[in-house]
C-alpha cells in the first residue's frame, strides 16, 4: 500500500513538473514572450529593456529554472496588469471557484445517483428512457450557451435568480447549474451502465432470493459495487469542472481563478497565465491521487493487482 | 449504394440514430449549399434593422430569426456557421486521431521508453485543463482558423492514445498476431496487416464522438473571443454577440446555441449507435 502511494506520488510530481515544461515552452518557444506582453506599438529600445528585465534574453534552460526554482518557493513573479504577486492573486480568488465547483459537484451528486439508479432499476421503462435523454441532451447543450439561456429565462426574464456577481446563495443558483449539468449528464449514464453491468451479477439473484427487499438489494448490493469506478469518474470530473469554470465563471462575472485566467490570457499576462495553469494542474493531480487511495480503500483487490 | 442499404438495416429500428442522422443530413446541407439556402449575404450590416426580433415574435418575414445588433440576418449567419463548425470538427478530429493513433499504436507495439514518454504526456495533458490551455495557446498564436484547428487537433490526441495503447497491448497478445510474429514478420508489418485494421472500429465510434466535442470546444473558443476571425461567421462569435443583449433581445444568443446543441446532438446519437453497433465494450469507458 505505502510503496503503491509513494510510486503515484512520485508519478504526481513528475505530471506536474511535465506540467510546468510545456506551459513555459508554450510561452516561451512558440511566441517571443515580451512582444505578447507589451502592447504593439512599443518601441524596440522599450522592449529591449524589458527583455533585460525580465531575464528573457538569458538561455531557455536558464530562464526555466529560474522559473520552476521561484515557482517551487510560491514565487510565480508579479502579475503585469495588477502589479501584485500572481499567487497571490489566485489564492485570493480560488475560494470562489472553489465554492462553485463544490456546488457543482453536489448538484452533480444529488441529480445523478438517484437517476442513474432508478433508470438502471427499471431499464427500459419511459423513466428510462427520459432519463437517458435528459442525460444526452445534457451532454449535447454547450456550456455558454445555457448559462445564456438561464440567465434569459430565470434571470433577465422572470428576475428569480441575480445573473452576475457573488455574494448571495441566490448568486450561486444558475452558475453551478450551469457548471453541473454536464457531469450530471456523464455521471448519470456511467452509473446507469455500471448497475446495469452489476444488476446481472449471481449475488444480486442471490440476494433476491434471499428474500431481501427490492430497494436493499439495490442500495446495499448493487450501488455499492457499481459506485467503485464512479469513483474515478467523479475524480476526472472534477477537472473538467475546472475547465468548465473558466467558461462559467466568464459568462456570470463570477469572480474566480477562471475568470481571472480568461483576463489574464486576454490581457497578455503571461506570469498570471502560467501560475494560473500550475495551480489548477496541481489542484487536479492531487484530487486524482486522493481518488487513487479512496480506490484502493475501497476495493482491498488492487492490493494484489 | 450497397453500404448506404446496409447502414439503413442496421439502423432501422434504432429511432435516437434515425433522428440523429436526418438532423446531421440538414446540417451538412446547410454547410454544404449554404450559398442557395442562405436568404441574405451573412456579412451585410443594415443598421437600420438592427435587433429586429424573429418573424414569429413580431419581426418581418425578411428576417426569419431576427437580426443582430449590427442588422446582419441570423439565418443566413446560422447556415454559413455549420460550415465552420464542421471543418473544425472534421479537421480537428481528424489530425488529433492521426496523432493519438500514431502514439497509441507506437505505445502499445514498442513498450518500454517509448510507452513511459507517451503516456506520461498524456497524462500532464489530462492534468490540465483542456480550454484552459487551449485558450493560452491560442492567445500566443492568434485567433483564425488554421490555429484553431492545430491547436484542438493538437491538443485531442489523448483518448485516442490511450485507448488504441490499451486495444494494442491486447491484439498484440493475440494468436494471429504471434504466428505473424513466428512467420518472421516485423513489427511494422504487423501494425499495418493485424493491428490498424482492429482498432478501426473503436477509432471510428471514438472520431465520431469527438466531432461533437470539437464543436463545443471551437464554439467555446469563439465566444471567448480567441476562436475563428471576427469577420467569419461562427457560431460560437455570434453567441458571444447576443451577451450583451440577453435582456432585449433574446434571440441573438438564442439560436446560434439552439444549432450548435442538434448539431451535438446528432453526432452523440450516431455516435452512441455506432458505440453499440461496432464496440460496445468502450460504453463503459466513454
Amino acid at each position: 500500500m505505502i510503496r503503491r502511494l509513494l510510486s503515484r506520488l512520485v508519478h504526481a510530481l513528475v505530471v506536474v513538473i511535465g506540467v510546468s515544461v510545456i506551459v513555459f515552452a508554450v510561452m516561451h518557444l512558440i511566441g517571443d514572450p515580451a512582444l505578447l506582453m507589451l502592447p504593439l506599438d512599443t518601441p524596440p529600445e522599450q522592449v529591449a529593456a524589458f527583455r533585460t528585465h525580465m531575464g528573457l534574453d538569458d538561455p531557455l534552460p536558464v530562464q526555466y529554472w529560474r522559473f520552476a526554482t521561484s515557482a517551487l518557493r510560491g514565487d510565480f513573479g508579479e502579475s503585469i496588469r495588477h502589479r501584485q504577486p500572481a499567487l497571490m492573486l489566485i489564492l485570493e480568488r480560488m475560494p470562489a471557484t472553489l465554492q462553485l465547483t463544490g456546488m457543482a459537484l453536489l448538484i452533480t451528486l444529488l441529480l445523478s445517483l438517484p437517476l442513474g439508479v432508478l433508470a438502471a432499476a427499471h431499464r427500459d421503462s419511459a423513466c428510462d428512457r427520459l432519463a437517458s435523454l435528459l442525460a444526452v441532451l445534457g451532454q449535447s447543450v454547450p456550456v455558454f450557451w445555457l448559462g445564456l439561456m438561464l440567465q434569459i429565462t430565470l434571470g433577465a426574464g422572470l428576475g428569480w435568480f441575480p445573473i452576475f456577481g457573488r455574494g448571495t446563495v441566490a448568486h450561486l443558483i444558475l452558475p453551478s447549474i450551469t457548471l453541473g449539468l454536464y457531469s450530471t449528464a456523464a455521471m448519470m449514464r456511467m452509473l446507469r451502465s455500471k448497475m446495469l453491468e452489476v444488476l446481472g451479477q449471481d449475488y444480486i439473484r442471490t440476494a433476491h432470493s434471499k428474500g431481501l427487499s427490492e430497494t436493499a438489494v439495490l442500495l446495499r448490493h448493487a450501488l455499492k459495487n457499481a459506485l467503485l469506478p464512479v469513483v474515478t469518474v467523479f475524480g476526472l470530473q472534477l477537472g473538467a469542472l475546472l475547465g468548465g469554470a473558466v467558461i462559467t465563471e466568464t459568462i456570470f462575472a463570477w469572480p474566480g481563478v477562471g475568470r481571472l485566467m480568461v483576463q489574464a490570457i486576454s490581457n497578455r499576462d503571461l506570469p498570471l497565465v502560467q501560475a494560473g495553469v500550475l495551480v489548477l494542474a496541481m489542484i487536479i493531480v492531487s484530487v486524482n491521487l486522493l481518488t487513487d487511495v479512496v480506490y484502493v480503500y475501497l476495493d482491498p483487490r488492487i492490493h494484489y493487482n | 449504394m450497397r453500404t448506404v442499404s446496409f447502414i439503413w438495416s442496421r439502423m432501422r429500428g434504432n429511432y435516437s440514430a434515425l433522428v440523429g442522422s436526418l438532423l446531421l443530413t440538414c446540417v451538412v446541407m446547410a454547410a454544404l449549399f449554404s450559398p442557395l439556402l442562405a436568404p441574405h449575404d451573412p456579412r451585410a450590416q443594415f443598421l437600420e434593422r438592427r435587433l429586429r426580433p424573429p418573424a414569429f415574435a413580431g419581426g418581418s418575414s425578411e428576417n426569419l430569426l431576427g437580426t443582430d445588433q449590427l442588422g446582419r440576418d441570423l439565418l443566413s449567419r446560422i447556415v454559413y456557421g455549420a460550415r465552420v463548425s464542421l471543418l473544425v470538427g472534421l479537421a480537428a478530429v481528424m489530425l488529433a486521431g492521426l496523432t493519438g493513433i500514431f502514439l497509441g499504436i507506437m505505445s502499445g507495439m514498442f513498450g518500454g521508453a517509448i510507452d513511459r514518454i507517451v503516456m506520461q504526456l498524456a497524462d500532464v495533458q489530462l492534468a490540465m485543463p483542456f480550454i484552459l490551455f487551449a485558450l493560452a495557446v491560442m492567445a500566443v498564436l492568434g485567433p483564425g482558423l488554421r490555429n484553431v484547428i492545430l491547436v484542438l487537433g493538437v491538443t485531442g490526441w489523448v483518448i485516442y492514445g490511450r485507448v488504441v495503447r490499451s486495444e494494442t497491448l491486447s491484439l498484440r497478445e493475440k494468436e494471429y498476431v504471434e504466428a505473424s510474429r513466428a512467420l518472421g514478420h516485423g513489427r511494422f508489418k504487423i501494425i499495418r496487416r493485424h493491428i490498424l485494421p482492429n482498432i478501426m472500429p473503436t477509432a471510428i465510434v471514438l472520431a465520431t464522438l469527438q466531432v461533437a466535442n470539437m464543436i463545443i470546444a471551437e464554439a467555446s473558443l469563439s465566444f471567448l473571443g480567441l476562436g475563428i476571425e471576427p469577420d467569419i461567421p461562427s457560431w460560437g462569435s455570434m453567441l458571444s454577440d447576443g451577451r450583451g443583449y440577453i435582456s432585449t433581445a433574446w434571440w441573438v444568443a438564442t439560436f446560434p446555441g439552439i444549432a450548435i446543441m442538434l448539431t451535438v446532438l446528432s453526432i452523440n446519437l450516431i455516435g452512441d449507435w455506432l458505440r453499440d453497433s461496432l464496440d460496445p465494450r468502450l460504453k463503459s469507458s466513454i
